[in-house]
């Protein structure tokens, strides 16, 4: 019985809307997990939706024909499962108590937690794509113009998910997407009949009684700031007085007596009443409620107040990812001629110079303050302002101090190219300065100085050890570096101000044995005066910082552009080192961000394998069948090889476009889009034509390089670009490769389904499988040797696809 | 003789009344009143109360003190020697061994299990922390033994903890003090606390709930301070109320990352000097005292 004609108009415009609310949805789930945890774990959402996609797949094939005998009925009923799990989801995420804080105990039940979340978010996208892949089965000789309208669809959902995200919070996005995927459903016949309205008529029922009488939220990870700031909100002692939603993040604002952070504040200041400011639950700041600079008197007790020391009167200021304003305080108590604030995020500004202006925000509009709505590191890249004294603040705010999974995060400022960037907007006594935590055994300090190394020496500077000074006391690290060295004069008033201030000198340009590690005693080597970190720059500004960095339990390797990771200390050989010596603390010590990687891939791995490819395996047919073998290596090496390109492209579009949320939309929704228009083109191409197809492999694979390669350059010039611009120059980077990746799925398929049919849902599933893969590959890859390696693995994938294409079963022609 | 008689006249009828007086403070306070009342007003004890400096009774009650006998002490004693025994007097090479005798002898004499939730008992004496509601957890054994034995305590030392949390840490420094101060800024927490304390017949202990941040001015100065949570610096109210020789043992350190745990001494003329212990992980100054 052959599968009722629906008219595709109505099919096509249902798969469109479904499409758009499943990619807004996998978007939106990004934005949640930034929010609710510690990154917005692209890798692994991207992998869990195909996952879906894939399962779907084997689903459809060994129960397909059922289905597809139903028409356009079943295509409707998924549809308002759909719609209906999507806030379902949400709401049962919301209540599964996961955390990126392993404790020994309970370890195994965290990671099993972990893995619960992640199936429940997986069903959407199961029954959302089971739902295309139907439409795709029923839509017989119009597939292609379905399929069409399938990318079309998750386009537009890729660029309204952040659009929504603007105006709404986080915790709405899954019933926005929930809403927008019951509309699919209204164009289909089936829901012409009266069972199909009360269907659907029940279904919006269910969903406004559940959101009202459920009201979405978010389970935020119980050891983030701004779950506790929620229980002192609930005992009364704080209040949100701001907030601000945007793709980039959620700013929140609290008041509250409780709240006393100041980032390095000494003994000897008490901080005036402030706002605590939290971004994506991470506490990112404070807002001085003071009115004028002379009573912002508390911040001249700050470890930040030190570099002024060093620099001219009436500086020229550059503050760096300055969140709560209490640097712009302290460079007007300093007399700064200006100060320049370069933050990027909307959100924040929004805040401070809408809700906080009266009561102090207002210190943005101070006389000499100007502010740029900007990525710093592009900011740099294309200024050509010279400033007295640049200040790295954005490393000023403990969140980036929890390292673990939050290591999984780019930075593109403090990489060897970017502090390059930096130190070359100083005057030429100009102090570029950091102050960053204490950590024992120290790791962010270490690599910030082999950082400053490498980065000083691409200035032209030949001995950067007489070009930095690192002060101390028991909270935080003061690193001062200069294009010039430190002339004798300045060393004595470093030793002035430690005396004065009661500073450790770590580091300086003829600094002794007897200056060390006093009047604050942080552990050194034994037998030895000095602290680790004096230790550490030594070694690391020496000739031979190779050898201290191999030799350093911690991953303190320079961070590069092509490796942006700055936060990633995880090194896999250091885990005995851990084991022996914190004991079953090693999880809460071993900063887990690469083996949260590692850990998923196996997971992904044998999820993959169970819902794909093995069911298929086993399949009368498939099993035993003459070029399985063939078929799984050409299909497996193109689907890895898909979205590691896609991944790794993501990754350095981030660096064009500057938010992570807007590069994956870009991305996602650009290779939707040109390859769907490949894959169309392909249709007219004969597959048996095997010189063609490898010589279009070749190019393929050529084009991913090109890709890869410009995107660097692109990278750095993005900083001259609008946003409207940079959006554009990243679909065009994707365009070329992003087209030509469209031609090896469908002519493989089509040669596979002449040739040999049956093994047609075999590569389906093994492709499925290898793109699951891909996406936790390609970030451990990209974390441990940075993105042009994962690229290389991409192309020789893509070279082993040339290879196996000779395998499949088939004539070939030449 | 008359002399002799009349001394111990007065010492029999002061005795008695010492007596006299503890036995109706007792019938007055119910658990969790006697040592906390909300608002920050601690009511203190009746020994802080009676014991007048210079009072013959007073020192008499001074030298007679005795650590507390908690209620449950008898239960579970073998599972906390071998607690002390292996995690914290021979905690192996990764380790600081606690060789204090007065440290150990609290170790071994709280119930730790009486701070940590029923269905987590059976854990009690692990050497993990271990949750125990309100998103805390208890600090490890060794952690507590630490941080009591970098505080240096003397039976007339008064010690003021911020972040009572389960009440564990409090009830231990009562063992080593008869003068022990503790903050939490979390009502709940505070008043389980407590009832906790009060139950066990911690009676030396003055439970406040309020913000640690500012310490207990009325009670300053004291000779050492204990910080059960994370923070981000040394509050400067805490430095004004330890008095000069005096202690803190604080971790810092970022909120949900990996502390140090910090030793800062207050030299005779008013100096910072510090030493860093070991790393910790401490959740931030909110009252939730969890460690590990």
């Amino acid at each position: 019985m052959n599968a009722p004609r629906n008219p595709s108009s109505r099919l096509c415009l249902a798969i469109f809307l479904l499409s758009c609310g499943l990619l807004g949805y996998e978007l939106s789930l990004m934005r949640v997990l930034l929010y609710a945890s510690w990154h917005h774990f692209a890798f692994l959402v991207v992998s869990i939706a195909l996952l879906g996609f894939g399962s779907s797949g084997t689903a459809l094939c060994l129960a397909g024909g059922r289905l597809s005998r139903s028409g356009d009925t079943a295509v409707f009923v998924l549809i308002l499962f759909v719609a209906l799990s999507l806030p379902g989801a949400a709401w049962v995420t919301a209540r599964i108590p996961v955390e990126a804080r392993f404790v020994p105990a309970l370890l195994a039940k965290q990671i099993a937690l972990w893995v619960l979340y992640w199936a429940v978010w997986f069903v959407p996208f199961f029954l959302g794509a089971t739902a295309i892949g139907l439409a795709l089965i029923v839509s017989g000789a119009r597939l292609p113009t379905v399929y069409a309208f399938n990318l079309a669809g998750s386009a537009l959902g890729a660029c309204a998910a952040p659009i929504a995200m603007r105006f709404v919070h986080p915790a709405w996005l899954a019933v926005i997407m929930g809403a927008v995927t019951l509309l699919a459903a209204l164009p289909l016949r089936a829901a012409k009949s009266r069972t199909g309205a009360l269907s659907i008529a029940a279904t919006s029922a269910a969903m406004l009684v559940f959101v009202l009488a459920s009201p979405p939220k978010i389970r935020v990870d119980s050891f983030k700031y701004a779950s506790y700031v929620r229980d002192l909100e609930m005992d009364g002692r704080a209040a949100e007085v701001a907030r601000a939603y945007g793709p980039r993040s959620v700013v929140e604002v609290y008041e509250g007596d409780v709240f006393h952070e100041i980032a390095f504040l000494s003994v000897s200041g008490f901080p005036p009443p402030l706002f605590a400011v939290t971004i994506d639950g991470h506490w990112a700041g404070s807002v001085l409620r003071v009115q004028s600079a002379e009573t912002a008197v508390v911040v001249d007790h700050t470890m930040m107040s030190v570099p002024y020391a060093f620099v001219p009167a009436g500086p020229s200021v550059l503050l760096l990812g300055e969140t709560g304003g209490a640097n712009v305080w302290l460079a007007a108590r300093r007399g700064a001629r200006s100060a320049v604030v370069v933050q990027p995020d909307n959100g924040l500004l929004r805040v401070l110079r809408g809700a906080l202006r009266a009561d102090g925000g207002g210190v943005l509009e101070l006389p000499g303050v100007t502010v740029w709505e900007e990525e710093p590191r592009h900011f740099v890249e294309r200024s050509r302002e010279r400033y007295d004294l640049i200040q790295l603040a954005a490393l000023e705010s403990w969140a980036v101090s929890a390292g673990g999974v939050a290591g999984l995060q780019q930075d593109n400022l403090m990489t060897v190219e970017g502090l390059e960037a930096c130190l070359e907007r100083l005057s030429p006594e100009g102090v570029l300065t950091v102050c960053r935590a204490i950590e024992t055994p120290p790791r962010t300090n270490a690599k910030i100085l082999a950082t400053l190394g490498q980065s000083l020496r691409r200035v032209g500077v030949e001995r950067p050890a007489e070009h930095i000074v690192v002060l101390r006391d028991f909270l935080a690290a003061c690193m001062l570096a200069k294009t010039s060295p430190w002339t004798p004069s300045e060393v004595a008033t470093v030793r002035r101000v430690c005396e004065d201030r009661e500073l450790t000198p770590v580091y300086f340009p003829g600094i002794r044995e007897d200056e060390l590690n006093r009047p604050d005693r942080i552990p050194g080597p034994p037998g030895k005066n000095g602290d680790w970190l004096h230790h550490a720059a030594v070694a690391l500004l020496s000739e031979d910082a190779r050898t201290f960095i191999e030799e350093w339990p911690f991953d303190i390797r320079p961070s590069t552009d092509d490796r942006p990771f700055f936060e990633n200390f995880g090194k896999l050989g250091s885990l005995g080192f851990f084991k022996r010596v914190y004991g079953d603390l090693w999880p809460t010590r071993a900063e887990l961000g690469f083996l949260f990687v590692l850990c998923a891939m196996v997971i992904i791995i044998v999820a993959g394998a169970v819902l794909t490819i093995i069911p298929l395996g086993f399949r009368p047919g498939i099993r035993g069948a003459g070029g399985s073998g063939g078929t799984a290596v050409y299909f497996a090496a193109i689907g890895l090889a898909y979205m590691t390109v896609e991944i790794t492209l993501l990754s350095r579009l981030v660096q064009v476009v500057g938010d992570p949320v807007l590069a994956g939309a870009v991305t996602i929704a650009g290779f939707l889009l040109f390859s769907g228009a490949g894959s169309l083109v392909a249709q007219r191409l004969d597959p048996s034509r095997s010189r063609l197809v490898r010589a279009l492999l070749v190019a393929v694979a050529g084009a991913c390089v090109v890709v890869l390669i410009v995107s660097v350059p692109l990278a750095r010039s993005a900083g001259w670009l609008g946003l409207p611009e940079r959006i554009g120059a990243a679909v065009a980077l994707i365009a070329p490769a992003g087209f030509l990746m469209g031609f090896p799925m469908p002519l493989g398929l089509r040669r596979l389904a002449v040739s040999a049919p049956v093994l047609v849902p075999w590569a389906w599933g093994v492709n499925g499988f290898a793109s699951v893969l891909a996406p936790p590959l390609a970030t451990a890859i990209a974390l441990s040797s940075g993105f042009t390696a994962a690229g290389v693995v991409a192309v020789a994938s893509y070279a082993l696809a040339c290879v196996a294409y000779g395998a499949l079963p088939g004539r070939t022609t030449n | 003789m008359i002399v002799r008689r009349r001394i111990a006249i007065s010492v029999l009828v002061g005795g008695a009344a010492v007596a006299l007086i503890f036995v109706l403070s007792k019938q007055r306070s119910g658990p969790g009143i006697s040592a906390w009342e909300p608002d920050g007003n601690s009511i203190g004890t009746l020994a802080a109360k009676v014991a007048t400096p210079g009072s013959a009774f007073a020192e008499d009650t001074i030298t007679a003190w005795e650590p507390p006998k908690p209620r449950s002490a008898h239960s579970r004693a073998d599972e906390r020697e071998k607690m002390v025994l292996h995690q914290i007097e021979s905690p192996g090479w990764t380790r600081d061994a606690v060789s204090d005798p007065a440290v150990l002898r609290a170790m071994r004499d709280v119930p730790r299990h009486a701070f940590v939730p029923r269905d987590l008992r059976e854990q009690a004496y692990d050497d993990t922390p271990l949750p125990i509601g309100h998103g805390q957890t208890i600090s490890q054994p060794y952690i507590v033994a630490t941080m009591t034995k970098l505080l240096r305590l003397g039976p007339e030392s008064k010690v003021l903890e911020i972040g009572t949390g389960s009440g564990y840490q409090a009830a231990v420094l009562a063992h080593l003090t008869r003068h022990v101060y503790t903050i939490e800024i979390i009502e709940p927490l505070a008043k389980k606390a407590a009832e906790t304390l009060a139950d066990e017949g911690y009676e030396n202990v003055h439970v406040r709930r309020g913000d640690g941040y500012l310490g207990w001015p009325e009670a300053a100065p004291f000779d050492a301070i204990v910080v059960t949570c994370a923070a981000g610096h040394l509050p400067p109210p805490l430095w004004d109320q330890i008095r000069p020789g005096g202690r803190i043992v604080i971790p810092i350190g970022g909120t949900f990352a990996v502390q140090r745990l910090v030793v800062v001494e207050k030299t005779a003329d008013g100096k910072r000097k510090t030493d860093s212990v070991m790393d910790v992980r401490f959740v931030p100054m909110t009252g939730r005292a969890s460690g590990e």
